[in-house]
């Protein structure tokens, strides 16, 4: 029997937010997304409930949000581009955000990989039917990105 | 910590900072939400907040901080008992500074205090939250932007405000106003839009106007403001108590899930929804509503009991007059 919209999007809501908010770096911009990607699927429910996993059809919704509209979707959240004011004790709000800042700088499909590695948790066919690529591309936008985010490190050490 | 574990803590922690569901879920229902009532789901995780509610009739404050003794209403608390019982902390925060220009047709529509600093948002009105809409964000931001002064690839892009080193961005102007202290001004979606943004940005000055935090708990002055109209708001902050993390909303619009079950919290007749997770709803006055739910990381958890949310309940401090003037102005 196929799921209410209504009992779906009161799942869903949560992590497609928390998704979201990774995803863009804003999270403003995140319920602005998820809320209009969950409005088009009340209106195509009858469609979208009968899939197999709708909610990785919303995860793809809000990931091709996020993919396709450059200027709109540029990060300017609160600590991309800003110093933190002191290091903490152990010195890991500093290494968070100034990671969190290289992520943000990643070209949009690296960072969507990223995101869907790392945060997620998923593997390669999965990040690929996500991003609607080759398992091959996948693992050419996490190389690239994982080389970019090593090479901030290796200047850190260095200096 | 290698660099694929940081980049996982990372990630988390900017998860973390993700808005509450219950206006997402609110606007899912707009049109129908006089006649079936809105279904607010909260994920949960293991904290309790605890909300003390009090039974006195509220008004609205203007945003200025009351003279001593002035006749303003309490800031009003709940205890877990039908009787007030706890000492109202009323916390005070300033608005710090403020832009005192803004293109024709913003309006303020969501506010947000981060412990890094403010987040405000103007739209035009009637408030189009869709990514496409024009939109202006102004942050405050404890921190510097040295070294994105010195990764600004053109030297056009560097600028001052007032006489603030800044930079202009993609789709703003980021100055250091003071130290330690950044200021941002974002305009999205509206073409052309740098000498507006420049424009904001040189009317921004101090605004030591003080507003209570209209939803705490633990002493946080963490909170967001967020509206679909100027009756159907919401105010959230984020709950850590042991070893979870909580959700708590004050609302001015009932959020009632598909079955709910009436149970007794905090000496009120309230609604327990257990799809999703579980969130208890408690109305506080007219026009005003308590939810509490947990933060989890997927859907379809075991809801949590509505005893232990009744638990968190009465740890969240809420302000039933809060001042909500700003909305849509």
């Amino acid at each position: 029997m196929t799921t209410s919209f209504e009992d779906f999007a009161a799942g869903q809501v949560t992590p497609l937010l928390r998704y979201a908010t990774v995803l863009t770096g804003d999270p403003h911009l995140a319920q602005d997304v998820v809320q209009e990607c969950l409005l088009r699927a009340q209106q195509r429910w009858a469609r979208i409930g009968g899939l197999d996993a709708p909610g990785a059809y919303l995860k793809r919704m809000v990931t091709n949000e996020f993919l396709s509209w450059r200027r709109r979707f540029k990060v300017h959240s609160t600590l991309t581009g800003i110093d933190p004011p002191t290091p903490d004790p152990a010195g890991r709000y500093d290494e968070r955000d100034a990671m969190l800042r290289r992520i943000a700088r990643l070209p949009r499909k690296q960072k969507a990989a990223v995101v869907l590695r790392f945060y997620e948790g998923y593997d390669d066919a999965e990040i690929a039917a996500v991003l609607g690529c080759t398992q091959g591309t996948v693992r050419s936008h996490i190389s690239r990105a994982l080389s970019t985010l090593r090479a901030a490190d290796r200047v850190k050490e260095a200096l | 910590m290698n660099t694929e574990d940081l980049i996982r803590d990372a990630l988390r922690r900017q998860a973390d900072l993700a808005p509450p569901p219950g206006p997402v879920l609110a606007a899912l229902h707009r049109p129908r939400r006089r006649r079936k009532p809105l279904y607010l789901v909260l994920a949960t995780a293991g904290t309790a907040a605890v909300v003390a509610i009090a039974a006195t009739t509220f008004s609205r404050p203007t945003a200025d901080a009351p003279p001593a003794g002035s006749n303003r209403p309490p800031f009003s608390t709940v205890t877990g008992s039908p009787s007030p019982t706890g000492v109202p902390s009323g916390k005070l925060v300033s608005l710090e500074y403020a832009p005192t220009w803004l293109p024709d047709g913003f309006v303020e529509w969501r506010r947000s205090l981060f412990d890094h600093g403010w987040q405000r948002t103007w739209r035009q009105a009637p408030p189009d939250h869709s990514p496409s809409a024009p939109a202006l964000t102004f942050e405050i931001t404890r921190g510097s932007i040295g070294s994105l002064l010195e990764s600004a690839d053109e030297p056009a892009n560097r600028t001052t405000v007032n006489g603030a080193p800044g930079v202009y961005t993609d789709d703003g102007l980021r100055w250091q106003v003071a130290d330690k202290l950044v200021l941002t001004v974002n305009l999205d979606n509206v073409p052309d839009a740098r000498g507006t943004i420049r424009r904001i940005a040189e009317s921004v000055r101090p605004d030591r106007r003080q507003i209570r935090v209209p939803v705490s708990f633990g002493g946080s002055t963490r909170f967001t403001v967020s509206a679909n109209s100027r009756d159907d708001w919401t105010a959230s902050t984020d709950v850590s108590y042991r070893d979870g993390r909580y959700m708590a909303m004050l609302h001015s619009v009932a959020h009632v899930g598909s079955s709910p079950r009436t149970v007794t919290a905090l000496g009120r007749e309230a609604s327990y929804e257990e799809a999703g997770g579980g969130v208890l709803t408690i109305p506080l006055a007219p026009d005003r509503f308590l939810s509490v739910g947990g933060l989890g990381l997927s859907g379809f958890q075991q809801p949590v009991p509505v005893e232990t949310l009744t638990e968190v309940a009465a740890l969240v401090e809420v302000d039933l007059g809060v001042d909500l003037s700003w909305l849509g102005v």
